[in-house]
């Protein structure tokens, strides 16, 4: 049985007004905000209205765009007016009595320490709390003539409270950018008179299937044509996904993951001079989206961890010389719920090395370079243009053999040695 | 307010022996016995002996009855020339009764009624007015008051909200708590910086005297159109209008803080006792103190009471809030006139 490694998740505190998850080819964001409705207590949500989803493409560069925007939401709820809850203000003269008794007493005994545990026990809320996918979000026009019938139906009062949450962010990767795409929206209330909004929205660029990967610009085939070659491996992974917070042991519960992101951060090969061995380090930021069970509180989280995958690619017969371009292509992924409060992270990715062939009349033309380049000055080299076009012999450029730690040293002290007695010099 | 029970019963032999009662029927409320003596009426009061009845207020009682002060009952001695009996555990007092045995269905004070309210501040005042000769003596368990104690019971609130902060709300009581937290503790705020305003420092420069300190409907009588304290067992000692600024805060939530009530009140106190500016701006920050939060908070901590309920309470706490901040800028407006 396959040994499935474990690694701790944590928890980003909820951001406002709109908290960012990006990642390769998309962008994730969560809008949120709060509103605070005077002197009255909220009475159950009754209905959530999109009034808009503008949005525009404020920047283009290379390889990503600036998406900006605004979602407008109406939501429509009961509210019970302090000016009419006489009720509430009954006999309290005891608790009065109480409060001056053990306000004054309390430097005898003191204040109890909060115990967590015990209070938070009772954690089942009475606040209204509503989560919808976005096909169950009715936009203005068809919520106006539904909500005629229930002003002549209802005699309770009602307010419109509207959210507009402005949005901006980046959104990587080249190919087909889609309409941004609303996927949750969250509302609940999370006081006497507070509510809070939370929208899911998904950037997107479609790119091809993974399995055909043509040459990207840039990458050897591209650039050298028949010179250059690709090697291609497909590497799996699964990892468990433990979810925690970042300052406390609470484990967080998971009710449906919305989203994963990765982000390739880095990858190296380290490849011996024969080419037999290979063992190809990446690290990935992963990113997950989901949906906890805990009402009337920000439910729409975002975790993160960096994943260090290393991979053998012993047995593989791949031209002595290292890569010049490692390429690393998702194909499939898939994040599922497993026991215990943990995730499934299950990953395939193709991973191409790109080398650069090089033919007897191109051998000989790199010794020459390289004859040349051992004369020419390292700084004036080191101080060529980034931008110069393909410095070919600096790329087959064989590792130099570099002397063992303190070879010379040794090398100097064996001269020395003269019949198992060592000569000391002493400088004053 | 439970209604009076046909019962004497309960009532140890010892007890009737040591007041020379002969008596067994009579009628209960709350911890007071009427009983029946030929044409007189017996009142017997009960107290738990655990809990105590200092010995202060009991000279403090006999000291205003002997001055002829009409706000409190003149207690009757026992065979052994004592205050009162103690037996099974319980403190038993007893006092004359002034009116007929029917009043004792009736008469007790109603909150409801802003005439007999204006009473028990008339009442408080007269008492206070006979209280002058009459000073606390050394007894530690008696004074409380310090303005560093509501500076302490803020810090208590801070440290409460911390806690829960660092531990995510996770019940609806924590929620509605960080909700208002910071509008609750700045009048907080405002109310020790009035108290220290109005010469209430920490010196303790202000004029102390015993407080009758317990303001329950069933420990009130009305007698004569005028309030007999018939409980003095939570005696303390303070500045005197503690006790004016808790029969407000205890019964002016059932008037939804009708300013004009509350004025009354303070016109009604300060017409049989001197009332200063600096006094009128004390009761001010002693209503404007957000007592009852520190207490909800205090209860929530000890987990001794369940978070739904408290929750709910808290919640009254905010819509009695909306009612008693109107009132009090009213007052406030109003003090500022005269």
């Amino acid at each position: 049985m396959r040994e499935v490694k474990e690694i701790q998740m944590i928890l980003e505190d909820p951001e406002f007004s709109w908290h960012i998850l990006e990642g390769d080819c998309e962008t994730w964001l969560v809008l949120r905000g709060r509103k605070r409705l005077p002197d009255c207590e909220i009475n159950g949500i009754t209905q959530i209205a999109l009034e808009r989803f503008d949005w525009e493409i404020a920047a283009e560069a290379a390889r990503r765009a600036l998406l900006q925007g605004e979602l407008g939401f109406r939501v429509s709820c009961g509210i019970v007016r302090l000016d009419t809850l006489r009720a509430h203000c009954s006999a309290r003269a005891e608790e009065e009595a109480l409060a001056r008794e053990l306000m004054l007493r309390a430097d005898r005994c003191g204040f109890p320490a909060y115990q967590p545990e015990a209070c938070a026990a009772a954690c089942a809320t009475l606040f209204a709390d509503r989560l919808l996918d976005a096909r169950d979000i009715r936009s203005m026009d068809e919520d106006e003539s539904e909500e005629k019938k229930e002003e002549e139906s209802e005699t309770e009062l009602s307010e419109a409270v509207v959210f507009v949450l402005p949005w901006r962010a980046w959104l990587n990767g080249e190919g087909e950018r889609q309409k941004p795409r609303l996927v949750k929206v969250h509302v609940a209330q999370t006081g006497f008179g507070s509510l809070l909004l939370e929208a899911v929205i998904r950037l997107e660029t479609r790119v091809g299937d993974g399995t055909q990967i043509k040459p990207e610009a840039g990458t050897c085939e591209a650039a050298f044509g028949e010179k250059g070659e690709q090697h291609r491996f497909l590497l799996e992974d699964e990892r468990v996904l433990g979810l925690k917070e970042r300052d406390a042991e609470r484990i967080i519960e998971v009710e449906e993951i919305v989203g994963l992101t990765e982000t390739p951060v880095y990858t190296t090969l380290n490849q011996k001079q024969s080419g037999a061995f290979c063992l190809l380090d990446s690290y990935i930021k992963l990113g997950v989206i989901f949906i906890t069970p805990r009402k009337a509180e920000e439910r729409i989280l975002v975790a993160g961890a960096l994943l260090r995958e290393e991979k053998s690619l012993a047995g593989r017969l791949l031209p002595p010389a290292p890569p010049v371009l490692i390429g690393l292509t998702r194909q499939a992924r898939n994040i599922v719920m497993a026991p215990g409060n943990k995730l499934l992270w299950r990953s395939e990715t193709i991973c191409s090395l790109d080398y650069e062939m090089h033919t007897e009349k191109d051998k000989t033309e790199k010794d020459k370079t390289e004859k040349n380049l051992h004369k020419k000055d390292i700084n004036k080299t080191e101080a060529a243009p980034a931008t110069s076009v393909t410095p070919l012999p600096l790329l087959s450029l064989s590792p130099l053999s570099r002397p063992k730690p303190g070879e010379k040293y040794l090398r100097k002290a064996a001269a020395r040695k003269t019949d198992g007695l060592y000569v000391i010099s002493v400088r004053k | 307010m439970e209604g009076a029970t046909n019962s004497g019963e309960g009532l140890p032999a010892q007890v009737l022996a040591a007041y020379g009662l002969d008596v067994c029927g009579g009628k209960k409320k709350k911890n007071y016995r009427l009983l029946e003596k030929g044409r007189e009426s017996i009142l017997v009061a009960e107290y738990s002996a655990k809990k105590g009845y200092p010995a202060q207020a009991i000279k403090w009682q006999n000291y205003l009855c002997g001055k002829g002060c009409g706000q409190v009952l003149p207690l009757l001695k026992t065979k052994n020339g004592g205050d009162l009996c103690e037996c099974e555990g319980r403190l038993f007092l007893a006092a004359r009764w002034p009116e007929g045995p029917a009043y004792f269905e009736t008469g007790f004070f109603q909150p409801e009624n802003n005439v007999q309210l204006q009473a028990a501040a008339r009442g408080l005042a007269k008492l206070h007015g006979y209280d002058d000769g009459h000073r606390p003596e050394d007894d530690r368990g008696l004074y409380f008051f310090r303005p560093s104690l509501f500076q302490d019971r803020l810090t208590d609130l801070l440290a409460c909200r911390r806690s829960i902060k660092k531990n995510k709300a996770g019940t609806d009581f924590e929620r509605i708590f960080l909700e208002n937290f910071d509008s609750l503790y700045d009048q907080g705020q405002a109310a020790l910086q009035n108290m220290i305003l109005a010469g209430y420092g920490a010196d303790g420069g202000f004029p102390c005297a015993l407080l009758i300190n317990s303001f329950t409907e069933e420990d009130l009588f009305i007698h004569e159109e005028e309030v007999i304290y018939l409980n003095l067992s939570e005696s303390a000692a303070g500045p005197r209008l503690l006790d004016l600024a808790l029969l407000i805060a205890g019964y002016l939530p059932r008037h939804c803080w009708d300013a004009e009530l509350l004025f009354a009140l303070i016109e009604e106190y300060a017409r049989h006792r001197l009332l200063r500016a600096e006094d009128k701006y004390f009761l001010l920050a002693l209503l404007r103190f957000p007592s009852r939060l520190w207490l909800y908070a205090y209860q929530y901590c000890q987990a001794a009471e369940d978070a739904a309920a408290l929750a709910e309470r808290l919640k009254g706490y905010l819509a009695e809030r909306y009612w008693r901040d109107l009132g009090l800028s009213v007052l406030e407006t109003r003090l500022r006139e005269v």
